[in-house]
């Protein structure tokens, strides 16, 4: 829904671009690099206030992605990564690894900063808007249009397995019992050869309202809208902020800036000696 | 009511399970009538109807003879003019649920517009028209599955509302309409001074809203003419499981 903020009124190409650097900055940062993912939390914080999206929003959907995240690294800490690391702790007779502990952390911070800039992305552009743009971008107009298409078939397969499943559970099924297995594996069958068909009868219908792929085409070249000094300015002032957080040690380093350089330094050794403190855990 | 706005020819077309459905079919429908189809099930009425729109020669062109012919406003219905017919040929499929895919009621309606290359301000102002006109205010953003039956028999009609069609092919449009529903779409289609094709049931609506009326009857033409002469012959209408 569109909100009328400041992120909302952007050009899709440039929202685009910008969350698109945003992740490869999270991406290229090294670990220990705390001050460096505190500032890109920070231009996300910033993004969701101009953004005027609930921060309930977010704060829901981060949720599964960091259930995700600790499915995928969860073992991470129970591995030894080269002969330099040092055991911290240990759980049930198995021992948890330092470098495994900030493998995790970071594996958590980044795919936490990534999501929230991808949920800000679409929740300013929606999937329509950012498919178009990446078009005018140089996608191939038939993976876009795939792509479009998938999305569009999710809320009508989706309203087939809610169809199927009160039909089913009309007729006393309850599927809680491993013998019912067959029976679900029917449903499933079943709920392809409707979803085939019924995808047909939504390809009529968006033909006899006038879709075709040279018509789509020349709908979209023919509206390449104009942008505007607002959609140029926020990537170019982005992509400064990015630069200066990603290179953030080295012109410390440069400028001399021993001080901070300590503080920053210092910085990373309270992150190790928190992980350092779980020995006692 | 003098123009012929639609003319089909010698018309045949079955299903890939060999059914036939459309058995030689000639038709006539000329510009601002109401015409209504009625007939039993399984009659051809509704594929009929797709043919208008082209659907049917489109994505089933192997099914329909070679000989039949299909003119709607003088063009005839093959794939260099699908684009202007399906802008003139506004159809409205029996089930509501075929006619709305997209995750909001607003984009749906805004499908139609937006692929005859409207400007955005247009588009927004042609479906704001479409639901103030079918009572759906409030509901734009809303996913047009989580409506209920009756609101997206109108949703659907408002789909094809908002791309403002000369010829209106609507399908069974009263089916799972309550009464109340019945009669305000009765009396919106009765305002509307466009042509009407209107495959129905309902033979309360024919009666009301058509000026004449063809029978189908096992992808044939069985009969057609005048309201009053077509709803006194007992025999014809029961013989075509109308009664």
């Amino acid at each position: 829904m569109n909100l009328g903020s400041f992120l909302h009124s952007l050009d899709a190409r440039s929202k685009l671009l910008t969350f698109l650097l945003f992740i490869i900055t999270v991406i290229s940062i090294q670990s220990y690099g705390i001050l460096q993912f505190a500032g890109l939390l920070l231009y996300l914080l910033l993004s969701i206030i101009l953004s005027r999206i609930p921060l309930s929003f977010f704060l829901k959907r981060l949720g599964f992605i960091l259930v995700l995240a600790l499915i995928m690294g969860g073992f991470l800490p129970f591995f030894k990564h080269g002969n330099s690391d040092y055991q911290v702790s240990s759980v049930l007779s198995m021992k948890i690894y330092q470098k495994g502990l900030i493998l995790l952390g970071n594996l958590l911070i980044r795919s936490s900063l990534s999501f929230l800039a991808a949920l800000i992305l679409a929740g300013t552009t929606g999937f329509t808007g950012i498919l178009s743009s990446m078009e005018r971008m140089g996608l191939p107009s038939s993976l876009s249009l795939s792509l479009g298409l998938a999305y569009r078939y999710l809320f009508v397969l989706g309203e087939e397995v809610v169809t199927l499943r009160r039909a089913a559970l009309s007729r006393g099924y309850r599927g809680k019992w491993i013998w019912h297995t067959s029976i679900i594996g029917k449903l499933i069958g079943n709920l392809f050869l409707r979803s085939y068909e019924r995808s047909e009868r939504v390809y009529h219908a968006m033909l006899s309202r006038g879709f075709s792929i040279k018509n789509r085409r020349e709908r979209l070249r023919g509206k390449v809208e104009k942008m505007r000094r607002a959609d140029y300015l926020f990537p170019l002032a982005s992509i400064l902020f990015f630069l200066l957080v990603r290179f953030l040690p080295s012109i410390m380093v440069l400028l001399e800036l021993h001080d901070f350089q300590l503080d920053y330094q210092s910085l990373s050794v309270v992150h190790v000696s928190t992980i350092g403190s779980l020995r006692g855990f | 009511m003098e123009k012929k706005i639609v003319e089909v020819r010698h018309l045949s077309f079955s299903y890939p399970d060999g059914t036939l459905a459309l058995n030689d079919v000639n038709l006539d429908v000329y510009e601002g009538e109401s015409l209504g189809i009625i007939g039993g099930n399984g009659a051809g009425k509704s594929t009929l109807l797709l043919h208008l729109n082209g659907i049917l020669p489109e994505t089933e062109k192997r099914r329909t003879a070679d000989e039949s012919l299909v003119i709607v406003d003088g063009l005839k219905v093959e794939k260099r003019n699908l684009e202007i017919i399906r802008a003139k040929v506004g159809i409205l499929f029996q089930n509501p649920e075929d006619q709305l895919f997209s995750a909001t009621l607003y984009d749906d309606i805004a499908f139609g517009p937006r692929n005859m290359g409207l400007e955005e301000g247009e588009v927004e102002a042609r479906v704001n028209e479409a639901l103030e006109r079918f009572k759906l205010k409030g509901y734009s953003g809303k996913n047009p599955f989580h409506l209920s039956l009756g609101e997206k028999r109108l949703a659907a009609m408002a789909t094809i509302y908002s791309m403002k069609p000369e010829i209106y092919c609507l399908d069974e449009p009263t089916s799972n309409l309550d009464p109340r529903g019945r009669r305000e779409l009765i009396e919106i289609l009765s305002m509307m001074e466009v042509t009407k094709v209107i495959v129905t049931h309902d033979l309360g609506m024919v009666k009301e809203l058509c000026n004449r009326v063809v029978v189908m009857n096992r992808g044939k033409v069985e009969a057609e003419g005048g309201v009053d002469s077509i709803f006194s012959n007992e025999d014809l209408l029961a013989r075509c499981r109308l009664k």
